[in-house]
């Protein structure tokens, strides 16, 4: 099932040693179905982790976890087959596999609070978080916490000079007070918040909503 | 794709712009064309258009203003790129106010 977009047979043999993830997308692309299995191996148990963890109560009722994880799974191998997605040499598919989950969550979770399908109207009168209103949870302070997700995730991955920049501008200080407080020049505090925000767009716009039929 | 362009950018130019920094740090004046690739690398120019702007801001604020038209005698690269001119020519604005 996962596969069965990848017709053709596997012509190169990627089980003698890991191959990187960059190595198994160019195989995707041509087709390889070994290359799909490897991935799937690779972060299912991962992706599915993170889905039960994110899905509400009240989500989880309507759809499991291997059904959004089957979805993922799904888009991410129609992308890759039309060549949308990239990964540089040495980086992991992760943060990519982790937005479309997300966006699979969400999409999920306005589907099932849709007025007629309101999975609100159908949960027990003991359930604690019958009237939760919404299909994600959401944290105290009421910032989404799955954007929040994808902004850590991304925010892990930058130098760790980049992100102590991007903490201060988080934190409410100006370009000017970063740049005394770090030892950098104006520009460049300007410049690595910029590629925070470009990077941070990528991730989000790599969704495979976009590309979905 | 954006991603890869982005880290091999990164990657090379963040490390030149660090020692660049550093070296102002230390010193008086720094020379960028100690801290530039090749003319030939195709970071040369991305490169430079960054240094000079970042010189460009650390000699205004020690008051020893260079103008555009300076470092385009220093670099006459820079003419071909019109894009970089547009952006040392906007920091040289800035550093006016």
């Amino acid at each position: 099932m996962l596969s069965q977009e990848f017709d053709r047979p596997s012509s190169t043999c990627l089980l003698d040693s890991p191959p990187s993830d960059h190595a198994l997308l160019e195989e995707l692309r041509t087709g390889n179905r070994e290359a799909a299995t490897l991935l799937y191996r690779k972060y299912s148990k991962r992706l599915r982790q993170l889905i039960r963890t994110k899905c509400s109560a009240t989500l989880a009722r309507r759809i499991e976890a291997d059904d959004i994880l089957q979805s993922v799974f799904h888009a991410f191998f129609k992308g890759a087959a039309r060549g949308v997605y990239d990964v540089p040499d040495g980086e992991e598919l992760w943060p990519l596999l982790l937005v479309i989950a997300v966006n699979k969550i969400r999409t999920q979770g306005s589907f099932h609070l849709a007025a007629k399908r309101d999975v609100r109207l159908t949960c027990g009168l003991d359930d604690g978080d019958s009237l939760e209103p919404a299909a994600i949870r959401q944290d105290s302070g009421g910032a989404p916490p799955l954007h929040k997700l994808v902004a850590d995730e991304a925010l892990e991955r930058i130098p760790q000079a980049q992100r102590e920049i991007v903490e201060l501008r988080v934190a409410g200080y100006e370009v000017e007070e970063i740049a005394g407080m770090v030892g950098r020049s104006k520009r460049t505090v300007e410049r690595l918040l910029q590629s925070c925000r470009s990077r941070l767009s990528t991730l989000l716009e790599e969704s495979p909503d976009a590309h979905d039929d | 794709m954006p991603m890869m362009t982005e880290a091999a950018w990164n990657a090379d130019v963040e490390s030149r712009i660090e020692a660049f920094e550093s070296a102002w740090q230390r010193q008086e004046s720094v020379d960028i064309g100690s801290f530039l690739p090749s003319v030939a690398d195709s970071l040369f120019l991305p490169v430079l258009c960054e240094l000079v702007r970042i010189d460009m801001e650390l000699r205004w604020s020690k008051r020893m203003p260079r103008t555009l038209e300076m470092y385009l005698q220093e670099f006459p690269q820079l003419r071909n790129d019109s894009d970089a001119i547009q952006q040392v020519a906007f920091e040289e604005f800035r550093q006016r106010l």
